[in-house]
Order: structure tokens, then C-alpha cells, then sequence
């Protein structure tokens, strides 16, 4: 299928789908998963490291022969502080202005804390960062986070890690006509290919998922599951769905329609 | 005389280490190489042009973070 590029945060990008690098069985999956996801931006992280510990020079080869653009997160941060540590890190060893921002406020849903996350997003901003911010589906949240200087918003489809797909379609449908021109990417709580279909299917400009991949028995397979419903989740909302309705209506031309249905008019 | 040690928490232990000595000179010190990794003292960022520059103080938290897997 022929997709329309897509422009995010400076670049230009062929697909929509936004994949992470966590919970694969082997470093091979992931880089093979990444790979048949066709995904153009894969989020990654950092961690302490030992001196002499390889690990995660490694890994950083892995992601770097994929060549996508590097979101890079401040998962685990619970204050602003924390968050805006985390990012400065991340821009040097990433060499990349973006970061994925994530301020948790609680640990029994990964929420995020809707104050610190504000406070974070701001200082990021002034500080030259594109900010992706991690986000509940509550409206009044987008709105300050856009007063901020986000431009673009990531709501969370259910908590992260839960597969239960989209919990609240009607406040993630709220943000979206609330925010025509703003770049919207579902983030978290995608379980299933039709989640992210449904995601596409509001309009949302595009899918960041990491479990729903990973933790999948065949990982390669749903990866590719992913790449082609975010496709047709985009082209069916380009193409513009039917009207619904309460009544049927037939499909099949009435005109010439012979002796059976005569009886009935 | 002989310079006198401090304490300092790096990656969560406590090592010892000179009063004075520059970051970098910790680091390189205890095996980092050029690139990879970086580093935050209190919380606060300190850029890798930086670490020359800056001198280690009693009780100071260092961090050094490199690339992981993430969602």
C-alpha cells in the first residue's frame, strides 16, 4: 500500500508505527521484530552502567544497523527534576533533541503525574527539546500540555503494559477534534492489531507500542500484524468512513428486483 | 603531604576517591571509555565537555547512564 509520508518532530517518515526495543526473548528478535514492523522511529532508554560492562554498547549497535530515528524515554523518572536529568542524558548520548517524556505518578497503573509532567515539558521546551509526553486521555491535561509548546501529544490507549487496547475512545476522539493540527500518537495499552486500527481509525496520526510485539508468542509475525493494521487503520481514515446509521439500507440495487419481492410492498 | 579522601556514591556504591579529582579523571580512573555513556553529580546533568572541569566533593552522587532497552 502506498502511504502518505507522515512529518514528525522535523523529519519525514514513511510509516506511522512507532516501536519499542524492550521485553524481546533475544536481541535478534528485536532487530528482527523492528525491522518487520517497518517502523521509522524505535524509543529506547538508559540505565546505569558498570565500567566494562558491554551490555548496553551492544545493544546501541543493535539499534544503530536499524538506522531509524531514536526516541529516546525517561522511563522510571517520577519528578521534573528527574525527567529533565534523564533527558539532557539522553540528547548526549542519543545525540537527539527528542525524548519521550514520562513522569509517573503512580506505580499501580504507571500513570503519569499530570503536574510534573507539565513542569517537565515546559523546562524541556525552553531547552531546545521536541517533546513527546506520555499522557492520560484527559482533555484539560492536552490543553496544558500544548500551552506548554508540545506539538505533540501521546495519550495512553490503557496503562502501560496492560493490552487492553483503547479503555476510552470517546476522550481520545475528544483530544483529537480538540486538536486538529497537533501530531497525536496512541502510546501505551495497545494489546492487538484491531486496537491500533481503532487508534488510526480516530485519526490519530500514529501507534507507539513495545509489548504488544514483544511479548506476542511468534514477535516477527505480530510485528508485521502491526505494520499492516496501522496501514489500513490510516487508509481507511484518508478514505473516510461511511456514514452510520440506525436503519438498514440494502446494498444491492431494488431497481428490477423480480417477482419475490413484489409481494411485499 | 598526603592528599586527603573522600567518599563519594557513584552508581548507587560508595567508593573513595582524592578530594579534588576531576570527574574525568574518576572515570578514566575506573574504566570508561571516550563516548557511550553519560553523566549527572546530584541529580544535575554535567555535559561531557564539562568533566575536566569539575572537581569531586565529599558525599557528591554520581551517575553514569548508558544505552538500554525501552518502551
Amino acid at each position: 500500500m502506498e502511504m502518505t509520508p507522515w512529518h514528525i518532530g522535523g523529519k519525514t517518515l514513511n510509516s506511522r508505527l512507532l516501536i519499542g526495543s524492550a521485553l524481546y526473548p533475544s536481541p535478534q528478535v528485536m532487530q528482527e521484530s523492528i525491522r518487520a514492523s517497518g517502523a521509522g522511529i524505535v524509543t529506547v532508554s538508559l540505565r546505569r552502567q558498570a565500567a566494562g560492562d558491554a551490555a548496553g554498547q551492544t545493544f546501541w549497535q543493535l539499534i544503530r544497523e536499524l538506522d531509524l530515528a531514536i526516541l529516546p524515554n525517561t522511563a522510571g523518572c517520577h519528578s521534573a527534576k528527574e525527567a529533565i536529568t534523564t533527558a539532557q542524558m539522553a540528547r548526549e548520548v542519543f545525540q537527539t533533541n527528542w525524548i519521550k517524556l514520562e513522569v509517573i505518578g503512580d506505580e499501580y497503573n504507571l500513570q503519569p503525574d499530570p503536574f510534573e509532567l507539565v513542569k517537565a515539558a515546559e523546562a524541556l521546551i525552553q531547552d531546545g527539546f521536541e517533546v513527546f509526553p506520555y499522557t492520560t486521555d484527559d482533555l484539560v491535561l492536552a490543553k496544558r500540555l500544548v500551552e506548554a509548546g508540545c506539538r505533540i501529544l501521546m495519550p495512553w490507549g490503557s496503562p502501560i503494559g496492560s493490552g487492553k487496547g483503547l479503555m476510552n475512545p470517546y476522550n481520545l476522539k475528544a483530544i483529537r477534534e480538540r486538536f486538529p493540527d497537533l501530531q497525536l500518537i496512541v502510546d501505551a495499552g495497545i494489546g492487538k492489531p484491531s486496537d491500533a486500527v481503532q487508534a488510526m481509525e480516530l485519526g490519530y496520526d500514529g501507534v507507539l507500542l513495545n509489548s504488544a510485539v514483544a511479548l506476542a508468542q511468534q514477535p516477527v509475525k505480530m510485528a508485521s500484524a502491526f505494520r499492516s493494521a496501522v496501514e489500513a487503520g490510516r487508509a481507511g481514515y484518508e478514505a473516510g468512513a461511511m456514514p452510520e446509521r440506525d436503519f438498514a439500507s440494502p446494498s444491492t440495487p431494488v431497481l428490477g428486483t423480480p417477482f419475490w419481492h413484489q409481494a411485499e410492498k | 603531604m598526603e592528599k586527603q579522601r573522600i567518599e563519594v556514591v557513584f552508581n548507587g556504591d560508595a567508593i573513595a576517591c582524592t578530594n579534588g579529582e576531576s570527574l574525568s579523571g574518576l572515570l578514566q580512573q575506573l574504566g570508561y571509555q571516550q563516548g557511550g555513556f553519560a553523566t549527572a553529580i546530584n541529580s544535575t546533568f554535567v555535559p561531557r565537555s564539562d568533566y575536566d572541569n569539575t572537581q569531586l566533593q565529599q558525599g557528591d552522587t554520581i551517575e553514569v547512564v548508558a544505552p538500554m532497552q525501552g518502551g
